[in-house]
């Protein structure tokens, strides 16, 4: 028998929070007929405002959906509203496969074997090749000159007096960094700009983000850095790698815990970071997932499972981002039993990742040790070392945790720890 | 200043202005490039070097003080009073004592369908669509859960906290156990904070108004006289809205000893304070004020005969006296519906010969329109069944007196006032007398039921009807009731009270269902 679904994870399915609250109605028995469950589809017929019922129907393997509905948000409210309704129990193993519901499935597991037919990478010929070697060349002298430029920029903002900066000249120089197909500084330029002139700390983040991007601008006109060095400034600098070659670096493997999750919009997509713990080999990870605004969102990694898999890591050092290659076992839960690494060990971890990458802004750590409630928000490990805690899942921390010792997962930044999963009897917990 | 607060500085005006840098550390030279071409890359050099330092120093101390020290140190009251959240460094967190930790729970956990629908109505989502609707079931649920000793689980506790309608929120503090109300009172929690049993005296020597009146009510609950003693010692030196305030702690909880102090109000400059004087006075009934009121009631209301040879009520208009509430400025209806109010039931056959219930039925010589609700007043403070029941027979609806008189007594006033009594305020104030009787509810449905086409106007009438009663009606018939809205909305037709019938049907359900779901609980003897 499958296993039912809690309800945070059909919450992450949701492509915005309009179409959860709609979904979260819509869990009532009334509009819904016909419902049933045969591992792993579940289907059902909606009443809507039409005639005709919504004929729905959801495989929770990969997971997949299909609602007759007009909507085009995906998954749709019904959809949403048939998963609440059986991760709630409410729908009970059994009932007879609506005829649409079946030609669906079946039509669904050919589309599947075709897909895995598809993915081979077409032979690219010779001159293909180097002329994409010649269009990176172009890249690299357009990057550089845009960085010259920059540097450039910072030093006369800086000798002028930064008081006197106006943020359309930011988003000027943002605009050439961009045509100068440098997109990483744009990005990290375009921030500043959003920056509240009002508050205090207003200038401090001016000159930090100044000094770091002056920093990218030196390091990426030195030639004698180590590769791995040279990889992480290239991906600051907005350069991408292909996911075929980063599949082609040799994996590592472990026992996943999916340890947070955090979803932003940005221009035109959503973008879904998932934070990895491993098991045994404690190394952290991101997992990175960018979808159209408004489409699903990929809900393969939930907060609070387990996944035993091979990781593939972007080139570069700290390594952190990955790819997710062969999965071998899902686990409905994560279990935790070592007193986690004290805080003292947390820091020096994320100073090392900092001292690879100074443009780092965040570092999964898990950390042991207590939450402090007087002064307010800190989490201290036996021996006093302690950092703040950051984020409004501090005070479900406190709930959950009742200011008792544990151990917990989180991003490390350089104002603190943001916690984002807790262990709680041996079990990760997502706050 | 810290060297980054320096260099920021100097940036600000740029370095064609300021060209002298602060001086660089061992640590800043191992992480900058020698020789900077200008004093503008000689600054970014240095920021640069200080920012890595800084960043991966995170809670240490290294210039990025918090917007707000010394909250960190403040006292309990300033912590108290700000609802910003002070963060912690780590050169302070370093050698303090353990931080407390929850106490244990004296409660057990819901049933998990009860929690599944408290989680649904905490969010957005779930059956019911208006937050009023979701409130109303909230408050209704945490009660029944409170009476069996049953808590939430600790997953719920922040949503449950942060619910801003105040009346759900004590409603919350009831059902979140031990763990909760700990939450509940840490310094720099988002939500409210419940009412302090402890009892700080810098709260009353250096705090604002409120905090000092949170002292004051607090003490008052533990040491009534000393309470009134502590507030006639600061008397003089306090200012007019805080006398009116801590009168007011007094008086709301007045007793005989007391008076001599609330007499003493009425003597100070400001009417606030007579105000709140006189609400504390008039609860005792052996009090001299109470005492002028029956002298002013004997004087000014006679029963004379009629032109017709029948009893009549003559009425002269009180002198004014403003310490007791007789303001010079006010109408003689108004100086006597304050005398009225100020009279206990009980005393009327011995000061004029009749019962609070006949004297309103006597044919008045001028109109009196005071003396009804004056009665209500009277009859609500002192709990007195005989004359509720007489103003409910009169056609009188208030909140106060609807626990006072038989269930079936209202309901007949209901069906009796039919439908055009859910166009007045009138009905609506059966929703604050909180749930209903069973015949109250039956004679509300009743008339919700039997109107199958309605005019615009009535259809708007019903749709209010629908929403109290799925509200407020006996949670024991919650479920009939979701039925029969159920079949009454699908029964058709396109008017307001249709769909509100059916947005009531998804209330009772709910209600029905969670009352399911408890009612084999027992209820825990001596619950609060």
């Amino acid at each position: 028998m499958g296993q039912r679904w809690r309800t945070e994870r059909v919450a992450a399915l949701a492509p915005d929070s309009a179409s959860a609250v709609a979904g979260r109605r819509l869990a009532r028995p009334g509009p819904w007929s016909d419902v049933g469950w045969t591992d792993p589809l579940i289907w059902g017929s909606c009443q809507g405002s039409g005639k005709t019922p919504y004929a729905v129907a959801v495989d929770t393997a990969v997971p997949t959906y299909r609602c007759t509905c007009p909507s085009r948000k995906f998954p749709c409210k019904h959809v949403l509203g048939l998963l609440y309704l059986w991760a709630e129990g409410q729908i009970d193993e059994g009932g007879t496969l609506s005829p649409q519901a079946a030609e669906w499935a079946a039509k669904r597991t050919s589309t599947r074997d075709d897909v895995d037919q598809r993915s081979e990478p077409a032979e690219k010929s010779e001159a293909q090749l180097a002329a994409s070697a010649a269009r990176a060349a172009m890249r690299d002298e357009r990057v550089l000159t845009g960085l010259r430029e920059l540097d450039r920029w910072l030093t006369d903002q800086v000798t002028l007096g930064l008081a006197h900066t106006r943020a359309d000249q930011l988003e000027a120089m943002a605009a050439r960094l961009i045509d100068a197909q440098a997109p990483g500084p744009a990005g990290r330029l375009r921030d500043l700009a959003r920056l509240p002139r009002g508050s205090a700390s207003w200038l401090e983040s001016m000159l930090e983000e100044y000094a770091l991007l002056h920093l990218l601008c030196v390091a990426a006109t030195r030639d004698d850095l180590p590769d791995e060095l040279r990889h992480t400034i290239r991906t600051r600098l907005g350069f991408t790698t292909s996911r075929e070659s980063v599949l082609a670096i040799p994996p590592t493997s472990d026992t996943w815990a999916v340890v947070g999750m955090r979803d932003s919009d940005e221009e035109l997509v959503s973008v879904r970071r998932v934070w990895l713990y491993g098991m045994t080999t404690h190394l952290p990870a991101l997992v990175l997932f960018f979808t159209p605004y408004g489409s699903a969102v990929d809900s393969s990694l939930v907060p609070g499972t387990a996944v035993d898999a091979d990781l593939h890591f972007y080139p570069g050092r700290p390594g952190l981002r990955a790819l997710v290659g062969a999965r071998r076992r899902e686990f409905s839960e994560a279990l935790w039993h070592a007193p986690g690494p004290p805080v003292k060990q947390a820091i020096t971890s994320w100073q090392a990742a900092l001292a690879a990458d100074p443009w780092l802004t965040e570092w999964p750590v898990a950390a042991g040790g207590q939450p402090k409630v007087e002064p307010w928000g800190a989490f201290a490990d036996p021996d006093g070392v302690a950092v703040p805690l950051l984020g409004h899942d501090v005070w479900t921390l406190l709930a959950l945790t009742g200011g008792e010792p544990t151990t917990v997962f989180g991003e490390m930044t350089s104002r603190g720890l943001r916690p984002t999963s807790v262990v709680l009897d041996s079990v990760v917990t997502p706050l | 200043m810290t060297t980054f607060a320096l260099l920021a500085a100097i940036a600000a005006v740029g370095t064609g202005q300021r060209a002298t840098l602060p001086p660089v550390s061992a640590q800043m030279a191992d992480l900058m490039p020698p020789d900077p071409e200008t004093p503008a890359h000689a600054l970014l050099d240095r920021a640069a070097a200080v920012t890595l330092l800084r960043r991966g120093n995170p809670g240490i101390d290294v210039g990025r003080r918090d917007e707000h020290p010394e909250q960190m140190r403040g006292s309990e009251a300033t912590r108290a009073g700000s609802r910003r959240p002070t963060r912690a460094s780590t050169a302070e967190v370093h050698g303090v004592a353990d931080a407390p930790v929850a106490p244990t729970e004296t409660q057990f956990e819901a049933p998990e369908r009860v929690v599944a629908a408290v989680r649904l109505l905490l969010g957005e989502g779930g059956p019911l669509r208006t937050q009023a609707d979701r409130n109303t079931v909230l408050v209704e649920v945490f009660r029944l859960m409170a009476e069996r000793g049953l808590r939430l689980p600790y997953r719920l506790l922040v949503p449950a906290l942060s619910v801003t309608q105040s009346e759900v929120f004590a409603a919350v503090l009831e059902v979140v156990g031990e763990r909760g109300r700990w939450l509940a009172r840490l310094p720099g929690a988002p939500w409210g904070r419940p009412p302090s049993s402890i009892i700080d005296e810098r709260a009353w020597e250096f705090g604002t108004t409120d905090q000092r009146v949170s002292y004051l009510a607090a003490l008052r609950s533990r040491d009534p006289d000393e309470a009134r003693e502590t507030v006639e010692l600061v008397w003089r030196d306090t200012s007019v809205e805080a006398r009116a305030a801590f009168a007011h702690v007094i008086a709301s909880t007045a007793t005989s000893s007391d008076e001599p102090f609330l007499e003493n109000c009425l003597r100070d400059r400001a009417s606030s304070v007579h105000t709140a004087a006189q609400a504390g006075l008039v609860r005792l009934p052996a009090s001299a004020y109470v005492d002028r009121m029956r002298d002013r009631a004997r004087t000014c209301l006679r029963i004379a005969s009629g032109p017709e040879g029948g009893p009549l009520l003559r009425v002269e208009v009180p002198d004014s006296d403003p310490r007791d509430g007789l303001l010079s400025t006010t109408s003689t209806d108004e100086r006597v519906g304050t005398v009225v109010a100020a009279i206990p039931p009980g005393d009327w056959p011995s000061l004029l010969g009749r019962s609070a219930a006949q004297l309103l039925d006597l044919p008045q010589q001028v109109p009196i329109p005071s003396l009804t609700s004056a009665m209500v007043v009277s009859a609500v403070r002192w709990s007195d069944r005989d004359l509720a029941a007489a103003l409910v027979a009169r056609g009188v609806l208030d909140a106060g007196l609807i626990p006072l008189v038989d269930p079936e007594l209202v309901a007949s006033l209901v069906a009796h006032v039919g439908i055009g009594a859910f166009a007045s305020d009138q009905l609506a104030v059966l929703g604050r007398g909180g749930p209903w009787s069973e015949p109250l509810t039956r004679s509300v449905g009743g008339l919700l039921l039997h109107h199958p086409s309605p005019t615009p106007a009535e259809a708007a009438f019903l749709a209010r009807g629908w929403a109290m009663l799925s509200r407020y009606s006996a949670l024991t018939t919650a479920r009939g009731w979701a039925q029969r809205a159920r079949s009454y909305a699908d029964a058709g037709g396109r008017h307001a009270g249709i769909r509100a019938a059916s947005e009531a049907s998804s209330v009772l359900y709910l209600r029905a269902a969670l009352w399911d779901y408890l009612r084999a609980i027992p209820p825990v003897t001596g619950a609060s």
